[in-house]
């Protein structure tokens, strides 16, 4: 019935009869008041009205404007706008001149465009100047750094992938945090990394609920709005960007120590643990450890005896045999000199390589009086530093709009791309085929190819190449490396041998029709279809790793087709000081994802791993899954005399995703802006610019991972062999329903002694009947059910600061910099306050931020015996473990160690900070990013000091390892059989997570015009870009920003990228 | 006016394209790769494939990126790592290695503690759905008797599994047995439940398993072909009940039971128990899961642990062994010496390849019939276990001659030159559990065989590598004897209380 009312009073609306419109042309032109040179792209607007256009390439523009308009506003981005009654003229020539504050600029936003200083929403923008300046290949890298109130992770070094967002805080515990995308008026759901950044006109942030409301549905985590390019009237062009570049890897290695010192770290390891563990007198131990003591029998040494005779490292990396290898102090024999060449032992060299980044760009765009058009061709090649990583894309985009008749208005923007990639295996953190955790894991003497003891001399196979160590050679001769050097593994072989690779074709389009009727209202139907079809495959070779002996081969093919309509009703209208706009709206939306998974075994013939040339079928699977939602909605604006404006939404959206009963939620917001500029008491010159923004409002959030969660289900493909079978997989929750968000915000926006602007923003924002993934007790046999249980919120300052430090020399320089705080605070647990959920290294508990750490609690090491301390959970002094050392109760013992909060992984400030300096011809950009505060838990750093297994690699810091009683150090006796206690995850392994991030610098040369035109071009511009060129933080090598939550991974590091290029357009 | 006349056209149009999602039931959407609970009960046929559900459970992975437990089969590795004849000859690739050291069972967020106690709880729900709701679907009562009869031997099966693992053992010198032991959970819910006493569940595995085989008792699996083993028998059913009698200490039913169960049921010749016991056409396997290639699981299986020629790190480097004590025990004669490597110069111990460890004492009791995928039929129950519950629970009884007898018929087949014995008392007993613990080896019955026995766990004087295993000695009242409850339950369920 809701939907028939609607319709109704969409054709009551229509019907309202109306004077009939008549129209006055204005043309002219816009120059510099600068250079006199003409200003293509100005926009030109009645007053108070959408009714505009843009100047052509020679400045020009014409407009129909209603008689009753009376003022035309001329604006562009970095000029001053004008306003200048209309009085009646038919021609209207102005010139603009430069405005550093260049407040007024259209911002995109929900359903719509709207001017900076009448916007009630909080709104960061990023223009296309930005993203054209760097070398990236996916626009989410755009934003790092630009936007106030945003947060990213560093991202992969993998060619083509993007980085995560937050914007304003962690919205949500168990469903999604992560911004919605929408890409020309439409959520986009493919992978972002489809969009070339060439073709990108601007990206908008909306963070606040005035901004974000009307998405009501998907927009509590902030909205990302991108917007492609147009061809401007009258003003063609062509433009050709080129660029070239390399990549290395974008931070350095942790430090970890070499063959020698790894040897003696190793000596002292065994003797460590033969002392104290097994009651071993010192003297003997080392003996025994060197593999010289006269009862030495079968006891292994480290390199003689033990199960396989070779000793606990097994390998051999000296010229030396193995009794006489080691002297009594677990020095290695002078006269020992290692076999192995640094090439021979440097695993990580061995899977690098310069990469590379060439990427050509064609666009061109123009258009008539009654249409536009705006196309692009784009080609990225990209390779990663690791080697068979890569991405490529073949892009293209068509965006044509025509002005069909007086009244009718209508366009398509199509894009269709290929990509393919090689993709790194870092998914997993640990495992054997990663290329980061098993070079930076494996000790610093075992080598790649397989050679000859003693001699060092490689054996090659019969055609004279080298072999691979495999670390299981025996038949070469060759011992098995040990388990901490992961025998029978190889990640160099297997990364070459193995295959991964995926393909996306993606075809993404958008069409409009806008009937423009009565004068003042607009009906706009718009229509998505965004179709991505994608395959990969993988391959793990017959020779060695998981797929040996019989090779196997997947291919998982998905498609994702989403169909999104709107139909917007749009009234606009001024009546003397009063501005009125009206929107009435309704979308659908459907998602369909079909799945496709097919894993075989039995390679047939090498270099074919396609499914046909494998035996045997592993697996074989598809689904398909489906997800809708539908909204209706409204938007009423209200200015008054340029000062006072008034913003309310109202959106009723239902999900798929919620039992019939609940699905529908209601969202809503209200916005205030108040421009203190335009009063009489602030008509003083030090003030620019000056507005208040207040708002207030409600979205949703439905973001579950799974599509049909309110359904009691049991899953298929539990068939027990030929038989039919399913099992229980979830509960039903029929009262599952939105969750929501509601966000407070205040703003100001100013621009003072014509030299600073910026905003200043308060935002609260409380994350309300959280969708919670609310545990179960394991022996109810399900693990979690999803309730709208608990509550948190966000809450925090922005500040954006530009000022022109110098705008009136021959050098010119601006610094654009921006701080973010975020304070994030569970208000409400599943199970009321004394209840908590431990998940990791983290606690989530009423009055804690959903990244505390909780952790056992390091004291640190005991100068008596070099045993890592803790405060003791239980106390009890006649327990064997308890130790006191002045008024502390501490334990040796990981299981007695007490745990409690130590701090928490948010920041206390992050930021970006832009500096632009022009001199002449040329300009330099450069991006620094920060972050203050908060704490990394480093677990990679620990995997590096927790010696457990014989053969792994060692962090430098053990060097500083406790050696004898009292010795006063931070780093426990390194002891084999003690390193579960001594390096049990704790507060030790907590760092400062400060850093400052020299992201991008840009160096652009402008041809001069004078020179340009001799070469018939128009504009001719040289460049040279960097991402990535330095860190600095408290840890070599630690990548703090690879998760919000503060924990480190093994993963692609981030990669260095340095090109060159040249745009030229005619 | 034709302006107007085309614009409210246009509108229309435009409505009537895009407002096609206005209908009522477009948000109601299903998933595909699921079956709605509703539709679960229904008819006996659907409950069928409820039932095969908990089969699969059997040899299926809990949770993807956890390589140790493959259905059951992990439980299993854990039950003969966590004793003293079963040999590690390295640390491998780590895996197990905790648990042979006692190390992981005793950490609560550890894997092996969860894994276990969810398996088991997870299978104890899909048999809570069945037995609660079968009632109420369509079909023959016959196969709805035969569908319960199967979900309630797993229940009491599992918890008897969880009990063994989770709480203070069953002492039949002091009973009742008011020690902790896990939540009962006999009907669908969420809500979470306090530990019974051992006492109360034993009753309720009793009461699940007589129950049990009186449903099951003349229903037979005709209509599949390829599986039929997979499916709890009446025998089956009965021979569970016979280990709970065992771990009760009640004898007598242990051997009645036992008896019962292997009337009709044939035991392995020669040449089949070198077959590698992993093909469920075996005569001699009572409960088997038939494991597709489709359906296996890499390297978490049973096979990629425990064989010899599958190719898995953890066997080409830590080939799994039998203590030399048990191994020099038996005569040259008897076949089961063959499952081992009597030097590491035998000639099989350089297959596959040459680049596996080949050590002595190194197992080819199982063999993986497919190196490259970890594939292999599970038995659960075979007709030797029965024959030496039998014959233990009779020589405890005192009965020597019937046990020597029941004892003879199993040896005989494994060694032609085995006389009937001719030990009485102690010594009787002493020989049938040396051959429990050859016939039986690394099939999970030797931790819990020293639990129900109250015997400490004793690896000196045997082939344990001290630079693998750091404990040699457990005694019989120490607390690592029990599992570490999973915190997971803990936090989420504030009326279990943890072991010490």
């Amino acid at each position: 019935m809701k939907k028939i009312y609607l319709l109704l009073f969409f054709i009551s609306l229509i019907s309202i009869s109306f004077l009939k419109a008549q129209s006055l042309q204005i043309t002219g032109v816009v120059t510099s008041s600068e250079d006199g040179f003409s200003l293509p792209g100005v926009s030109v607007f009645v007053k108070g009205t959408t009714i505009g256009t843009a100047t052509d390439i020679d400045g020009r523009y014409s407009l129909n404007v209603p008689q009753t308009a009376s003022t035309l506003v001329f604006s562009f981005i970095g000029m001053e706008s004008q306003e200048v009654a209309i009085l009646g003229r038919s021609v209207i020539n102005i010139k603009l001149g430069s405005d550093a504050m260049a407040l007024e600029e259209v911002v995109v936003i929900a359903y719509g465009t709207a001017k900076k200083g009448t916007y009630t929403g909080a709104v960061s923008s990023v223009s296309a100047q930005k993203i054209e300046s760097r070398s990236i290949g996916n626009i989410a890298r755009a934003i790092e750094g630009q936007a106030a109130g945003v947060q990213v992770t560093s991202g992969s070094g993998q060619p083509g992938s993007g980085q995560e967002i937050r914007i304003r805080g962690y919205g949500s515990i168990n469903a999604s945090s992560a911004p919605l995308y929408v890409v020309d008026g439409v959520p986009y759901t493919l992978d972002i990394s489809n969009l070339n950044p060439n073709d990108i006109e601007s990206i908008s942030v909306l963070k606040d609920a005035s901004a974000t409301a009307l998405y009501g549905n998907k927009a509590a985590n902030g909205v990302i709005i991108v917007t492609t390019k147009k061809g401007n009237k009258n003003r063609s062009q062509f433009q050709v960007r080129v660029s070239q570049g390399y990549s290395t890897r974008g931070l350095p290695e942790y430090d970890r120590v070499k063959s020698e010192d790894w040897v003696r770290l190793n000596w002292e390891a065994y003797v460590n643990q033969m002392h104290y563990s097994q009651g071993i007198p010192l003297e003997d131990a080392k003996l025994y450890a060197s593999g010289i003591h006269p009862n030495q029998g079968s006891r292994a040494g480290l390199f003689t005896g033990g199960p396989s005779g070779t000793g606990l490292l097994e390998f051999n990396p000296f010229d030396v045999a193995r009794n006489d290898l080691l002297l009594g102090d677990g020095s290695v024999n002078q006269y020992a000199s290692l076999i192995y060449s640094p090439e021979d032992l440097d695993w990580q060299k061995a899977l690098m390589q310069t990469g590379s980044r060439n990427e050509y760009n064609i666009l061109y765009s123009g258009g008539t009086a009654k249409s536009d058009y705006f196309a692009s061709l784009g080609y990225l090649n990209e390779n990663g530093y690791l080697i068979k990583t890569d991405f490529e894309r073949l892009s293209g985009r068509l965006n044509v709009n025509t002005q069909a008749t007086s009244w009718f208005r209508t366009g398509v923007n199509i894009s269709a791309n290929v990509s393919m990639s090689q993709t790194a295996r870092d998914q997993s953190t640990s495992s054997f085929v990663n290329p980061f955790f098993f070079t930076r894991n494996i000790g610093p003497i075992y080598p790649i190819y397989a050679q000859t003891p003693i001699t060092g001399e490689y054996i090659l196979d019969d055609n004279g190449n080298k072999i691979y160590d495999l670390g299981n050679m025996l038949n070469l001769g060759l011992p098995f490396r040990p388990s901490g050097a992961y025998s029978g593994r190889h990640v160099v072989a297997e990364t070459m041998f193995n295959e991964g690779d995926f393909r996306r074709n993606v075809l993404s389009s958008r069409t409009f029709g806008e009937i423009k009727f009565l004068n003042d209202f607009t009906f706009t139907v718009n229509a998505s279809m965004d179709v991505s079809a994608y395959s990969d495959k993988s391959y793990d070779n017959a020779i060695v790793g998981d797929g040996a002996p019989a090779g196997r081969a997947s291919r998982t093919s998905t498609q994702t087709t989403s169909v999104n309509f709107n139909q917007l009703l749009n009234y606009a209208r001024s009546f003397g000081e009063h501005s009125f706009e009206a929107l009435l709206g309704h979308e659908s939306y459907d998602f369909t994802y079909d799945y496709f998974y097919g894993s075989k075994q039995g390679v047939v013939v090498d270099g074919n791993y396609e499914l046909i040339n494998f035996t045997t079928i592993n697996s074989l699977n598809s689904y398909q899954r489906k997800y809708r939602n539908e909204g209706y909605f409204t938007r009423l604006n209200y200015g008054f005399d340029e000062k006072y404006f008034v913003s309310g939404s109202y959106r009723l959206d239902g999900s798929s995703r919620f039992f019939k009963e609940e699905r529908w939620g209601s969202f809503w917001s209200l916005g205030l802006g108040w421009r203190l500029d335009k009063e009489y008491f602030m008509q003083i010159p030090q003030v620019n610019m000056m507005m208040f923004r207040a708002s207030y409002g409600q979205v949703g959030n439905d973001g579950l991972t799974s599509y049909y969660p309110w359904q009691a289900l049991y899953r298929l493909n539990r068939n027990n062999a030929n038989e039919p079978g399913f099992d229980q997989s979830t509960l039903p929750a029929y009262d599952l329903t939105w969750e929501s968000n509601n966000s407070f915000n205040i703003g100001l926006d100013f621009g003072i002694f014509q030299r600073f602007r910026g905003n200043l923003e308060w935002f609260h924002r409380v994350s309300d009947n959280l969708l919670f993934d609310v545990p179960l007790p394991v022996s109810s046999g399900i693990s979690s059910i999803d309730k709208n249980i608990g509550a948190m919120y966000n809450q925090g300052f922005e500040m954006r600061v530009a000022a022109d430090v110098f705008d009136k020399t021959a050098v010119k320089w601006t610094v654009d910099m921006n701080v973010t705080t975020v304070k994030n605070r569970i208000t409400k647990m599943p199970f009321g306050e004394d209840d908590e959920i431990i998940e990791g290294t983290k606690k989530l508990k009423e009055g804690r931020s959903v990244y505390d750490y909780w952790l056992r609690q390091w004291y640190g090491v005991d100068p008596a015996d070099g045993l890592s301390l803790y405060y003791a959970q239980n106390t009890d002094v006649s327990r064997e473990d308890i130790r006191l050392i002045g008024t502390d109760t501490l334990t040796f013992l990981m299981a007695n160690a007490k745990y409690a909060y130590s701090g928490s992984a948010i920041p206390n400030l992050v930021g970006g900070i832009t500096n632009i300096v022009s001199y002449k011809d040329f300009e330099l950009t450069v991006l620094l990013t920060y972050q203050l505060g908060g704490k990394v838990y480093d677990g990679i750093y620990r995997s590096l000091m927790n010696y457990e297994n014989w053969g792994s690699a060692m962090h430098a810091d053990l060097s500083m390892a406790w050696k004898q009683p009292g010795d006063n150090t931070d780093v426990p006796r390194l002891d084999p059989t003690m390193t579960t206690d001594n390096n049990a995850i704790s507060s030790r392994w907590l760092i400062d997570g400060s850093y400052l991030n020299l992201r991008s610098v840009n160096l652009t040369y402008n041809v001069p015009k004078d020179f340009s035109k001799k070469l018939n071009v128009g504009n001719a511009k040289l460049y040279a870009t960097a991402e990535n060129l330095f860190l600095i933080s408290k840890r070599k090598g630690m990548n703090i920003q690879q998760s919000f939550a503060g924990t480190t991974s093994n993963a692609y590091i981030q990669s260095r990228i340095v090109t060159v290029g040249l745009n030229v357009s005619f | 006016m034709k302006k107007y006349l085309s614009i409210i056209f246009l509108v229309f149009l435009g409505l009537t394209v895009s407002l096609q999602s206005c209908k009522d039931d477009f948000l109601d959407l299903n998933p595909t790769e699921a079956i709605s609970e509703a539709d679960v009960f229904t008819t006996t046929s659907n409950a069928w494939a409820a039932l095969n559900g908990v089969h699969r459970f059997m040899y299926a992975t809990l949770e993807s990126g956890h390589s140790s437990h493959a259905g059951h089969s992990g439980n299993m590795i854990m039950h003969d790592m966590m004793g003293e004849d079963l040999v590690n000859h390295d640390r491998g690739n780590g895996w197990f290695i905790g648990v042979y050291n006692w190390t992981s069972t005793r950490n609560e967020n550890g894997a092996y503690t969860s894994l276990p106690y969810r398996f088991f709880y997870k299978l104890i729900a899909n048999t809570n759905m069945i037995i609660f709701y079968i009632d109420g679907a369509e079909g023959p009562l016959a196969e709805k008797e035969h569908i319960k009869g199967q979900a309630l031997a797993y229940r009491g099966w599992a918890y008897h599994q969880l009990v063994q693992s989770y709480a203070k053992r069953y002492d039949w010198n002091n009973k009742p047995n008011e020690q902790p032991g896990v939540p009962l959970v006999l009907t669908p819910t969420i809500a979470g439940l306090p530990r019974e006493t051992v006492e109360k569940l034993y009753e309720q595995i009793n009461a699940d398993l007589t129950l049990a085989i009186s449903l099951l008792e003349g229903k037979e699996i005709t209509w599949v072909t390829q599986t039929p083993k997979s499916h709890l028998s009446a025998s089956v059913a009965k021979g569970i009940l016979a280990r709970v009698a065992l771990t009760q200490g009640d004898w007598g039913r242990a051997a009645l039971l036992a008896g019962e169960a292997r009337q009709g049921k044939t035991l392995m010749n020669k040449a089949q128990l070198m077959q590698g016991l992993s093909n469920s056409t075996n005569p001699e396997f009572l409960w088997v899961s038939h494991v597709q290639q489709e359906h296996s699981y890499a390297f978490s299986s049973f096979f990629s642990y425990m064989t010899w020629n599958r190719n898995s790190t953890n066997i080409k480097q830590n080939p799994k062994k039998i203590c030399s004590r048990l191994y020099d025990s038996f005569p040259e004669s008897d076949t089961r010496k063959q499952w081992f490597a009597s030097s590491n110069e035998e000639a099989r111990v350089r297959q596959p390849n040459t680049d596996y460890t080949a050590v002595k004492y190194m197992s080819f009791k199982f063999m993986a019939p497919d190196e490259g995928s970890g594939r292999g039929d599970l038995c659960y129950m075979r007709t030797a276990e029965l024959y030496l519950i039998e014959a233990e629970a009779l020589a405890r009884q005192g009965q020597d001659g019937q046990a020597q007898q029941v004892l003879f018929e199993l040896v005989s087949t494994r060694d032609t030159n085995y006389m009937v014995s001719n030990n009485s008392g102690i010594d009787l007993i002493e020989e049938i559990m040396m051959n429990r613990r050859l016939e039986l080896w690394g099939e999970g019955f030797r931790w819990l065989d020293l639990k129900r026995l109250n015997l400490p766990l004793d690896r000196s004087v045997q082939s344990h590598d001290p630079s693998v295993a750091t404990i040699f000695e457990v005694p019989v009242a120490d607390k690592r004897w029990q599992y570490m409850i999973p915190r997971a339950e803990i936090n989420a369920n504030p009326l279990v209380n943890q072991n010490d």
